[in-house]
Parts: C-alpha cells; structure tokens; sequence
C-alpha cells in the first residue's frame, strides 16, 4: 500500500465515522439531559393545589406529589383509581370491574387532613370514561346507549348516545373550559365526534373517520386531532365545518398509549409531543404544524399535562412531574 | 473549573515529556527492539467533561457531575511490541460503561497505541498515546466515533517479568454531526478520566 492509498484509506475512513452519526440523536446530548425514573411510573396530573400535585399513577394508584424541596415525596391514597375526574374541591374515582357491573365510585377531598375518602356512588353507573381534569363522566346505560354526567351532583349533561356495537367513546375535555368532545365509532366504517360546550351540543362532525384524541377550541378556531395524524380546521363563525390542514408528522396515538393524546393550548398553539420526544405545535387559525424545539422535553416522554393559573405542568412515564415556564420555554423538573 | 485546568495541563505535560530528550534518561535499558508486553487494566473511570462547541444555548462546558454520568468502569487488554528500546507499539481493545440517571452507556475502544518509557528497571513510568476508534451505545442508539488517548503511569515490576502499573490519562471521544443535520447542535468532544491499575507481564 503506497503513501496515496493509505491518506485515501484514512480519509475515507474518517468520512465514514462522521456519516455514521447523522440518522442519531446526540448520545452525549441525551446523557446530558437525562433525567433521574421516579418509582410511580406514568402520571396522569388531576389537580394542583399549593405545592401539592393530585396524580393517578401506574396500577391504577390516587396518590399527591408534595414537591416543595423541603418535604419532596409522594403519598399514596388509593389503589382503586382505575377512572378519575375532579370538581377541583374533590376527586372522584372508581375501580375497573367485571363487564356490564357498575363501578363504584369514591370521593376523595382534596387537602383533607386525615385523608377523606368517602363512597360517593356505591352501585349506580357503568363507567365507560372519565376526564382526569373535569367533572365528567361517561356511562353505559341500560339501554347500552351512552350518557354523559358530572359526577359531583349526577346532573345529566347529554343522554343517549349511540356508536356502533356498544363500541365505548373517548371522552376528550379541553383543560380549564367547558368545552369537550364525545368520539366514537358511528358504523363498521365511519366514526362520528360530537362537540358540546356545557350541555349544549355545537356540532356533530363526521368525515374524520378515525377516534379524535385531542382539540382545542379558542372561541374563534377549533382544530381537531385524529388518531390518524390529521388536522382537521374550522372556525366558530363557519359553522364548525372542518378541512383537513395536513399531518403531524411522526405521530402515533398510541404512542404514549392511552387516549386523549396529552395537548396544552398556549397563545394561539395547541402543543404535543411527537414520538421523536420533540414539542411541536398546531397554530389554530392556520392549522399549520411547527417544530418547537425551544421547549425541550427530549429526555422525558410527556404521559399528561396540567394547566393551572396560566402555569403548564407535565406528568411524564417515568420521570416525575415538570414545570414548562412559556415565557422562557424553560423546563424544570420539580 | 480547576479540574479541567488540571486535565489540561496534563494533556500539555504529556507530549511535552514524550518529547524530552532521551539522552537526558537512566541509561540501563530494558528493552530492546523485539520486547513484548502483555498488559490486563480495570478500574474507575471520571466523566472529565462533554464540549458542544455549536450549542446556540445552554452550557457548552459540562464538567464531572454536570455529564449527568456517574463513576463508571473501565477493562482492557492490550499486546505492545517495542520498536526501540524506548518506544513501543500495539493494540488495546477495551469496555467502558457508565450509567446516567436512568441508563447504561457502553463504548468500546479500539485502539493502536505508542508507548514510550524512559524510566525503565524495576520502576517504570511509562507514557501512552493512543488512536482509534469507539463503539458506543446508549437507549437504542449506537454508533462508531473516533477516539484519541493519553495516559502516563507508574509501574513496578515485584518479579523480573510481572508488574503493577496505576494510571490515569484522558480519553477522548468525538460525537461529530454535519453542518446540514438536525443534530449539529449536539455535536459534543466528551472527556473520559479513567484511574486504572494494570497487570503486565514483559519478555525480551
């Protein structure tokens, strides 16, 4: 091998090394950033009161977060926290059951110090879902048709809904509003998705055949995301008609694997996180989706967000809780 | 930053005493061309630093703790054959691991290293440079970097063939990415401290 050849070999060689990386993440990047496992797996975040954090963890545990650094730790209050919702004053709960038999569901005051934990409803409803942030609940009634309660006081918010072979909704609530959206499968092929404010239904949106995991709707835009990575548009003033505006790219909905897909609504966005780990963004009156990487939440997989008084928590897999400061996009375990 | 001051003047020292002038060592020599040396090494290994010269924001200099790596450990076996009667030549193959928070990060280091000795006999302090290659792996991600060495050591030989080194050095690994990638930004020069007590046996 002559002096030419050998310069070449190592030339080639050093090209080849660099090239490896480019389809990679960082690896040192990613150390840099990783972030200590918490031993209570997901979170789902329910309610925040002072420093405390209400979660229903893995094995369908109710426990609080304290996460003042002084007295830092979690607490375990129930293990029968398979359905959660919350009036913000309580937390209402209920195990799963055998099929067909009705779920009985527990209250739970927030800050009650000894814990109170009380039946609320012993034998009454057959709980298809709740919303971990508002006071709502969809049941299965007698008729295998669908209601929709709050589950403080039992008012009947919408009755008698019908999907196809009993096949159960999603419910999907918008965090501190009255705004939610009941998404189920209408026939073999086609899924309908009714959008209500309070108990006033605004529209019944077909053509978007696949389960709606999340939406937001500010008053003026609505747009809805399909578990098929859709984006679908529409305006309060048009009548709720939507149009699809295009894809999220690398989206699973089951990635994390539970429905509603976690979003946060700040400014004029609807936030997520990809499978990728990367923030990325759907302006609502566009529909259009960007990449956020000012917000890095790459070390951790989002399971939940939180938004309280303005302020955006996340509950993780495996990592604990953050706090994402929107001003700074700074983010901060707590 | 004193630590990486300290890590830095040794990188100065180290070349700067490679290259001293051989005249001005003991003259009883060792080894001669044809010598070999058999070396087994393990022990603890300090995440020096991690340098992302292209990060928009954020620390560029991450030191010690700041890696997010704990203390990790480090085995490897190295063949030399001597050139002269100072300098000698080969190969090491090792396993480094550590973990961060969560995780194992793992590297393989291939590497061809020079060794030069000028202090020989029953007490040697022998001084390496080394470049090769790494195979590192971290979560589900892998891939191939080049890697630069340099350690000094102090060894004594209890029996004319066997002897205990304990050393140190520097260990270098690049994480490069193109100007055009995503991941530019992640482009990071990670510094390894192993701390390390070696077997070796030699043979004229």
């Amino acid at each position: 091998m002559n002096k030419h050849t050998l310069l070449i070999t190592i030339i080639l060689a050093l090209v080849l090394v660099s090239g490896c990386n480019t389809e990679n993440d960082g690896i040192f990047m990613r150390i840099s950033k990783s972030e200590t496992k918490t031993d209570v797996g997901t979170i789902t975040l329910i309610a925040k009161s002072g420093s405390k954090f209400y979660t229903k963890t893995r094995e369908h545990q109710l426990q609080v977060y304290e996460s003042n650094p002084a007295t830092k730790g979690w607490t375990l209050l129930s293990t029968q926290a398979t359905f959660v919702a919350t009036d913000t004053t309580n937390i209402y709960f209920a195990p799963s059951v055998t099929k067909d038999e009705n779920n009985p569901i527990s209250q739970y005051v927030i800050d009650s110090s000894p814990v109170a934990i009380t039946p609320k409803y012993a034998d009454t409803y057959d709980v298809v879902a709740m919303s971990p942030t508002a006071d709502l609940m969809v049941v299965k009634d007698s008729t295998d048709k669908f209601d929709v309660y709050n589950v403080s006081n039992e008012a009947s918010v919408v009755s008698d809904l019908s999907f196809y072979e009993t096949n159960p909704p999603q419910l999907i609530v918008q965090q501190e509003d009255t705004h939610f959206i009941i998404s189920g499968k209408s026939s073999a092929t086609e899924y309908t998705h009714y959008l209500y404010d309070g108990s006033t239904l605004l529209a019944t949106i077909t053509g978007i055949n696949a389960p709606v995991v999340a939406f937001h709707n500010d008053g003026t835009n609505i747009v809805l995301l399909a578990s098929s990575s859709e984006i679908w548009q529409g305006t309060v003033a048009g009548g709720y008609v939507f149009t699809k505006k295009g894809t999220v790219p690398s989206f699973s909905a089951g990635n994390p694997s539970h429905m509603p897909y976690p979003v946060f609504f700040h400014g004029t966005k609807l936030y997520l996180q990809d499978n990728n780990n990367y923030m990325r963004s759907i302006d609502l009156p566009t529909g259009t989706v960007a990449e956020e990487k000012t917000i890095d939440l790459s070390a951790v997989k989002v399971w939940s967000y939180l938004v309280d008084s303005g302020k955006v928590y996340v509950g993780t897999t495996q990592n604990g809780i953050f706090e994402i400061n929107m001003t700074t996009n700074k983010v901060t375990s707590l | 930053m004193k630590k990486v001051l300290i890590v830095l003047l040794l990188c100065l020292i180290v070349p700067s005493v490679l290259l001293a002038d051989e005249e001005a060592m003991p003259k009883a020599r060792q080894y001669a061309m044809g010598s070999q040396m058999f070396t087994f090494t393990a022990g603890p290994v300090l995440p020096a630093f991690f340098y992302r010269p292209f990060l928009s924001s954020g620390d560029k200099l991450l030191s010690f703790n700041e890696t997010h790596l704990k203390v990790g450990g480090y085995g490897s076996i190295r063949y030399q054959g001597f050139l002269s009667s100072t300098l000698a030549l080969g190969g090491e193959l090792g396993y480094y691991f550590a973990y961060d928070r969560n995780d194992l990060f793992t590297s393989v280091p291939f590497q061809a290293k020079l060794t030069y000795i000028p202090l020989q006999g029953t007490i040697e302090i022998p001084l390496s440079i080394g470049l090769g290659f790494a195979y590192n792996s971290y979560q589900k991600t892998s891939y191939m970097s080049l890697l630069a060495t340099a350690e000094v050591g102090f060894s004594w030989y209890f029996k004319e063939e066997w002897g205990l080194t304990i050393g140190t050095g520097l260990q270098l690994i690049p994480e490069l990415y193109g100007k055009d990638t995503d991941n530019y930004s992640d482009t990071t020069l990670a510094g390894f401290m192993p701390i390390t007590l070696s077997v070796t046996y030699r043979s004229n």
